[in-house]
């Protein structure tokens, strides 16, 4: 049958006959793949440097971090400079947030204030990301029973409402003469540790079966040394998530300790007794809440904006 | 072609994804005819456009990153009842160009006339729902039974698809079932509104080999019962060559050959097509031949080759391969490739039959 | 089935126990606890403390006396308000409490879920990021300060509702949706988020290619799937509405078990603070256990775990 030749040419010139010649072989250049190769990191780095909210909620928290360092240190009053005589004045420039029912400059004790929620924040963070990566590493990287008996007390304890509890534990060591603020962080430090461990099981239980993991074992290396040079290491974003998400939890129960009078005392300013202290004026000064309400919940947006920024970023099933 | 034969005419279908990396060209200008009572096999790798030309004939490509920028899908006006849509005139007469409905009646057409079964049973069924009420739904849903009468037909289709005791197996959930059942689930749903065009996308990929050959088996036996066309979309050959009438081999969003079942493997008019067949083991093969394999991986779709989009892993390329891009031409009856060889003054090539 | 249930209810019970027993140890065992020797009460107090307490008992000895008397409901009595037994105080706070704690639970479910659906539906649009927005402030500013601003704008400064107190109408609404601030948020957020991930399922494509109308496969497909996440997600919040009651009922002035209990701390009321500490854990308890029944019968996949057709 006769070729049914529809062929069509760009421009409509024929080829001659050097177009039919086998091209050469030069593979390489044609095989690029568009777009530049990224590593799982760089990638999340970039994800979260569009998300606008996480960015703000990261700078948020620096210019914190820095008035709680350097605030104090430049204000001229400190956080317990009573002035009698100017008690509850409305904001100006001498007092920009005003002054409480004692003459306090209330600005210079909300500076304060930051630095308790900062270390609150940190040292809690710190002790649940201790305590929780431990034990659920433990628990995950030995598995079967270990792993059984470990998560039954787990769920155990999830079913005792922890704030109940830091509560009680305040209550029982207050007035003992422990450092209230330390109490706080004992408290919060040894009961919010849950969720870590929770997910730090579930991270580790499922890279342990991973190439890299068995590869590890059989060189011989001991146990620790694969926990926790190569699967935390690589269970690290949800691990970071959580940490930034777990901040924001200690700051609120401080500050909800120090608001029902269970926290720090007076003359120490934390932003939970600062709120307290202001909601008794409120109907005659109000804003003497403000300040410390303002404080707080920026704190708490800045750092839930953030972690949710991270969360998105690293979650892999996300990646475009 | 017998022309009151087709059922399906997919012209110049074109859809593109637009991401943040780019446009990326999933499909471009397809152009497949269906005919009626007949098997089509479409074979390909990952991201030829297999998938993504059958879901946009479904109209369920996601909108914001996916669009279908350009094309037509011609269906049997009189089949789906539509008489008031079709062509009057034109080599398109008595069909119905289905990118051109409005939601609604699309959503019509959807399990009633045209039905699919997707690629991973364990996923494609939903986990709280009885496996009776996902079967019974599309016959109440297109207004083919009651309540009652579409659950006692569900339960022959699950009789007829091989499922024992069917009556008590209605009321499980699908996590009860194996996933070979749950893939003569998706069969037994997908024939129950009698569809006259049946797609199943890559149906015994996600299934052990053993399940595979029964749920082929199966799709046999209901072909030789039923009247509906099937397109079978495959990147395996052999399952393609059992069951199909035609062929059609996509690449890179594109056919590249497009031929009757036992042309395309005694004659096949495409080096793709070749490397493929050399690639899989085979019966008939010689002691100790090799297999070869097509070197190389598919073009990124995001910046596609200029030229024929083979070239960069043809054995046989030429100078103009890479500059232009081959149209389809016709090679036999009923046989179709595109490709340069295939032109009067282009060199001989070994196993490959030009164009007589 | 009937196993998981058995399992449940153990669980449960040991729970209330191990929370009551360590109260138990702690409150006699902590040299800063109530009992402590250095504590200078007056002699009536520590003769009636004796008698009722049997302080002069082996400890073991307590402790079951504890245990039997925990089982038979009785809280004793109050450390500091010699004519009230806990068990009073339970009983006048708790029904107020419980009240405005369902108003605030059912707002949260009657809110949340819609809003949380709306914002799915048109993701990334205006809507999407307005919901996620006012969502993540929910979240974010603590029930407190919630409070405070509510009442400052809406008692204080527009006087549409009064500012505190309990009996009429009127006075729950402010406390309520005070308390319901964050179980909204939270609630809006995961519906939020469930809905995505249910949407972007194999079997959501199956209905679609089926032909069933976007309103059927949202509302008979995704809906079921996306309650399984919030009812699980109800213990925690319930228990947060629990919590979020104490300062909510103080600063509104409501007369319920959540203030009694801030007072009974500040007083330190030894035995009410045991008491209903106990008595909120048995209770969150019985309210986790409900949700994991709630749970199991919505999602068919614990209910039948046996029975696998091959």
């Amino acid at each position: 049958m006769a070729a049914q030749t529809a062929w069509q040419f760009k421009d409509g010139v024929a080829p001659d006959a050097g177009s039919f010649v086998p091209a050469s072989k030069d593979f390489a250049e044609l095989q690029q793949i568009a777009g530049r190769p990224t590593t799982y990191w760089s990638d999340a780095i970039r994800r979260i440097r569009r998300n606008k909210l996480a960015v703000v909620g990261f700078w948020i928290i620096i210019a914190l971090l820095v008035v709680a360092v350097v605030g104090p240190m430049v204000s001229p009053y400190s956080y317990e400079d009573q002035d009698l005589e100017n008690t509850f004045q409305s904001p100006t420039l001498r007092h920009p947030f005003g002054t409480d029912q004692l003459g306090r400059d209330q600005m210079t004790r909300v500076m304060y204030g930051s630095r308790i929620s900062l270390a609150v924040g940190i040292v809690c963070a710190a002790l649940n990301f201790l305590i929780g990566v431990t034990y659920g590493g433990i628990s995950a990287y030995f598995g079967g029973r270990v792993d059984d008996i470990m998560m039954r007390i787990v769920d155990i304890l999830y079913g005792i409402p922890t704030l109940i509890i830091v509560i009680l534990l305040t209550v029982l060591f207050k007035d003992k003469g422990v450092n209230p603020l330390v109490n706080v962080f004992i408290a919060i430090g040894l009961t919010y540790w849950l969720p870590m461990a929770r997910i730090v099981r579930g991270e580790i239980l499922s890279l342990k079966e991973r190439e890299f993991a068995l590869a590890a074992k059989t060189i011989g290396a001991p146990n620790n040394r694969i926990l926790f040079r190569h699967l935390i290491p690589n269970a690290m974003g949800p691990i970071i998530v959580t940490v930034t998400l777990e901040i924001p939890s200690a700051i609120f129960t401080e500050a909800f300790l120090s608001y029902i009078g269970l926290g720090v005392s007076a003359p120490v300013a934390s932003w939970g007794v600062l709120a307290s202290d202001g909601t008794e004026a409120i109907r005659s000064f109000p804003y003497l809440v403000m300040s410390p309400a303002l404080a707080i919940s920026l704190t708490m947006f800045a750092f839930n904006f953030l972690g949710d920024g991270l969360r998105d970023a690293l979650d892999p099933r996300l990646r475009q | 072609m017998d022309e009151n034969n087709v059922l399906m005419r997919i012209q110049g279908l074109t859809t593109n994804f637009h991401t943040y990396a780019g446009v990326v060209h999933a499909v471009d200008d397809m152009t497949l005819t269906v005919p009626k009572d007949s098997v089509v096999g479409i074979v390909g790798e990952s991201g030829s456009g297999k998938s993504v030309t059958m879901m946009s004939v479904m109209r369920l490509i996601p909108s914001p990153p996916g669009r279908i920028e350009g094309g037509h899908v011609w269906f049997d006006g009189a089949a789906l009842g539509m008489s008031d849509r079709m062509q009057k005139n034109g080599p398109n007469e008595g069909m119905v160009d289905l990118l051109s409905l409005p939601a609604e009646a699309m959503m019509k057409v959807r399990g009633r006339h045209i039905s699919m079964i997707f690629q991973d049973p364990m996923v494609s069924l939903n986990p709280v729902l009885t496996i009776g009420l996902q079967m019974a739904e599309s016959m109440v849903v297109h207004g083919l039974a009651t309540k009652e009468e579409a659950w006692k037909r569900a339960v022959d289709m699950l009789a007829l698809v091989g499922i024992p005791n069917p009556e008590e197996r209605m009321r499980d959930y699908p996590h009860q079932y194996s996933g070979g059942m749950r893939q003569r689930v998706m069969i037994a749903m997908a024939l129950s509104c009698n569809p006259e065009l049946v797609i199943a996308d890559e149906p015994t990929t996600s299934l052990d080999v053993t399940v595979q050959a029964q749920i082929l088996e199966l799709m046999k036996e209901l072909k030789a019962k039923l009247k509906s066309s099937i397109i079978i979309i495959s990147h395996d050959l052999s399952i393609v060559a059992g069951m199909a009438d035609k062929v059609v081999v996509m690449y890179a969003g594109r056919v590249l050959e497009e031929a009757d079942v036992y042309d395309l493997y005694e004659k096949p008019g495409h080096p793709y097509t070749m490397g493929l067949m050399k690639s899989v083991p085979r019966l008939d093969a010689e002691d100790r031949e090799r297999l070869v394999p097509i070197e190389g991986s598919p073009p990124d779709l995001l910046a596609p080759p200029v030229g024929c989009k083979f070239a960069p892993r043809c054995k046989y390329a030429m100078n103009i391969c890479r500059e232009q891009e081959p149209p389809l031409v016709t090679v036999g009856d009923g046989h179709r490739a595109r490709c340069f060889l295939h032109h009067p003054i282009a060199p001989a090539v070994p196993g490959f039959v030009k164009v007589e | 089935m009937l196993k998981f249930i058995l399992r449940r209810v153990l669980s449960m019970i040991l729970v209330v126990l191990i929370v009551a027993s360590a109260t138990f140890f702690m409150m006699r065992l902590l040299p800063s606890g109530p009992f402590a020797r250095e504590k200078k009460l007056p002699p009536e107090i520590v003769k009636n403390l004796e008698a009722r307490y049997h302080l002069s008992d082996p400890l073991w000895k307590q402790y079951v006396d504890y245990i039997k008397n925990l089982l038979r409901g009785d809280l004793g009595p109050s450390f500091k308000y010699k004519n009230r037994t806990v068990n009073n105080i339970i009983n006048d706070g708790f029904p107020v409490s419980a009240a405005l704690g369902a108003v605030a639970v059912v707002l949260a479910v009657v809110i949340g879920i819609p809003l949380g659906i709306w914002g799915a539906l048109r993701q990334n649009g205006w809507q999407d990021s307005l919901v996620m927005f006012v969502a993540l402030l929910g979240v974010s500013v603590p029930n407190f300060i919630m409070a405070v601003l509510l009442m400052f704008i809406f008692a204080l400064g527009l006087h549409v509702v009064p500012a505190a107190g309990w009996g009429s109408f009127r006075q729950i609404i402010l406390p309520a949706f005070t308390l319901a601030g964050y179980p909204t948020a939270f609630i809006a957020r995961l519906v939020r988020s469930s809905m995505l991930e249910v949407l972007r399922q194999e079997y959501i494509t199956t209905a679609r290619a089926k032909g069933l109308s976007e309103r059927l496969v949202i509302f008979r497909h995704v809906l079921r799937n996306i309650l399984i996440p919030v009812v699980t997600v109800l213990g925690p919040l319930i228990a947060a509405v629990f919590t979020g009651s104490f300062v909510v009922e103080k600063i509104f002035a409501i007369p319920g078990l959540g203030r009694y209990y801030v007072i009974s701390i500040n007083d330190r009321d030894y035995t009410t603070i045991l008491g209903v500490t106990i008595f909120y854990s048995a209770l969150l308890v019985f309210m986790n256990f409900l949700v994991d029944m709630t749970y199991a019968w919505l999602d068919p996949r614990i209910r039948y775990v046996e029975r696998k057709v091959s």
